[in-house]
């Protein structure tokens, strides 16, 4: 039961990390109507992934897994440009705003964007879903113990939607500018995560062949199979043994944007930005 | 939103059709891996080249869950997630040459040795054969 847990878990947390992030996000921006379009694409995604899970399953073929490794890489990496947006965005505007402005501040977040976000939560559900699928499906088809086996990966995948609405909730409660200065670190370690873990879908992709020397051993602390790794890599994208290519990319994103978002804003009153994000 | 219907339809279909290569080198030889708590069983394998299907499947260990065929640092396949009582694997078109297969991180990389002449499919159509070598 515990090993289909932790798989159920590891896929799912990652979706449901990136779903939950816009939502809090969406619903401070006080965007209602982008957060029911963001529902409605996770609902259509997860329909997707399960009619793709059992078509798959009829016709006995498995997930092609160079593809979907594929895919996860292009929607890491979109990823990773949605939540650095936001990181921005949020230093730009959530310092210094009164409270009634940050109604206001909603008008900044040009249609674009919104659209982008809500495309972004239905993409992160798609980039695990088909993994998970067929996994659930699996687990229940054909493990030992399709009993324990099943109800370990269903448990995993549910725990992991109750992070990602427990980071919503959280999000939605705390203020704007707390909301920055809280999350903002988490999210430049979300990023690099994402990142990190972009470049290791990548090389399974086929696509990265260099600098794949393991770069250090962090496995005692992330010991594979266990309950702590599958939310490190979920959530940190961290892995137990990261390449060389993978603690760089997570460095040279990490290091700059921990200093930007740290780095004390000078306290004068500035002129109102052109507000185009 | 009918964008993201088009593009997830064309996923699909390539999805689809991807499997569809898996069942051409159907006629080739089978490859059986277990996975064990000390990694990938057998560790070694020496086998003729050509069409190959790889069948990995886990009876009983929490410390080995995806099974691997590397060239160097390429990754050439891959199976992931293969939890205790669940089998599955991938086909590869084998030139001869020197591969590792691995069960996952904490575990040891083995060696694939594989013998003879390039495989007849990709011997026929050097355009293949670029393919298979990317």
């Amino acid at each position: 039961m515990l090993p289909t847990f932790v798989i159920g878990l590891r896929e799912g947390v990652e979706a449901a990390l990136i779903v939950g992030i816009i939502a809090a996000f969406l619903r401070q921006e006080n965007r209602m109507d982008a957060l029911r379009h963001v529902w409605a694409g996770v609902g259509v995604a997860v329909l997707l992934c399960a009619a793709v899970g059992v078509t798959l399953h009829l016709v006995d073929t498995d997930l092609p897994q160079r593809q979907q490794e594929g895919l996860e890489t292009i929607v890491g990496l979109a990823a990773v440009g949605m939540v650095t947006f936001m990181i921005v965005w949020m230093r730009r505007h959530a310092r210094g705003l009164r409270k009634e402005l940050e109604r206001n501040a909603a008008g900044a977040l040009a249609q674009g964007s919104i659209i982008a976000l809500v495309a972004m939560a239905f993409f992160a559900v798609l980039r695990e879903g088909f993994e998970t699928a067929v996994f659930l499906l699996a687990a229940f088809q054909s493990a030992a113990n399709p009993g324990a086996a099943g109800a370990g990966a269903v448990i995993g995948v549910a725990v992991a939607i109750a992070i990602g609405w427990g980071i919503y909730r959280g999000g939605v409660r705390i203020n704007l500018s707390r909301f920055f200065r809280l999350t903002a670190l988490v999210l430049v370690l979300v990023a690099a995560g994402l990142l990190a873990q972009a470049a290791h879908t990548a090389h399974e992709a086929g696509w990265l062949n260099l600098l794949q020397d393991q770069a250090l051993d962090l496995s005692w602390l992330i010991v594979p199979g266990s309950v702590t790794s599958s939310l490190l890599t979920g959530m940190l994208g961290l892995q137990p043994q990261p390449t060389v290519a993978e603690a760089a990319v997570y460095l040279l994103y990490a290091v700059p944007m921990a200093a930007y978002v740290l780095w004390p804003q000078r306290s004068r009153p500035r002129a109102p930005a052109p507000q185009t994000a | 939103m009918r964008t993201l219907a088009l593009l997830v339809t064309a996923l699909a279909a390539a999805s689809l059709a991807a499997c569809g290569k898996d069942d051409e080198s159907k006629g080739g030889q089978k490859v059986e891996i277990k996975l064990t708590d000390a990694g990938c069983s057998p560790l070694h394998v020496r086998l003729p080249a050509g069409p190959t299907r790889f069948d990995a499947s886990n009876d009983g260990t929490d410390k080995a869950t995806e099974f691997e065929v590397l060239q160097g640092d390429r990754v050439l396949g891959e199976k992931e997630n293969l939890t205790e009582g669940l089998s599955g694997g991938f086909s590869l078109d084998l030139d001869p040459g020197r591969y590792q297969i691995w069960c996952g991180q904490g575990t040891p990389k083995g060696t694939l040795e594989v013998t003879g002449k390039a495989s007849s499919a990709a011997a026929a159509d050097p355009r293949l054969a670029a393919a298979v070598r990317g």
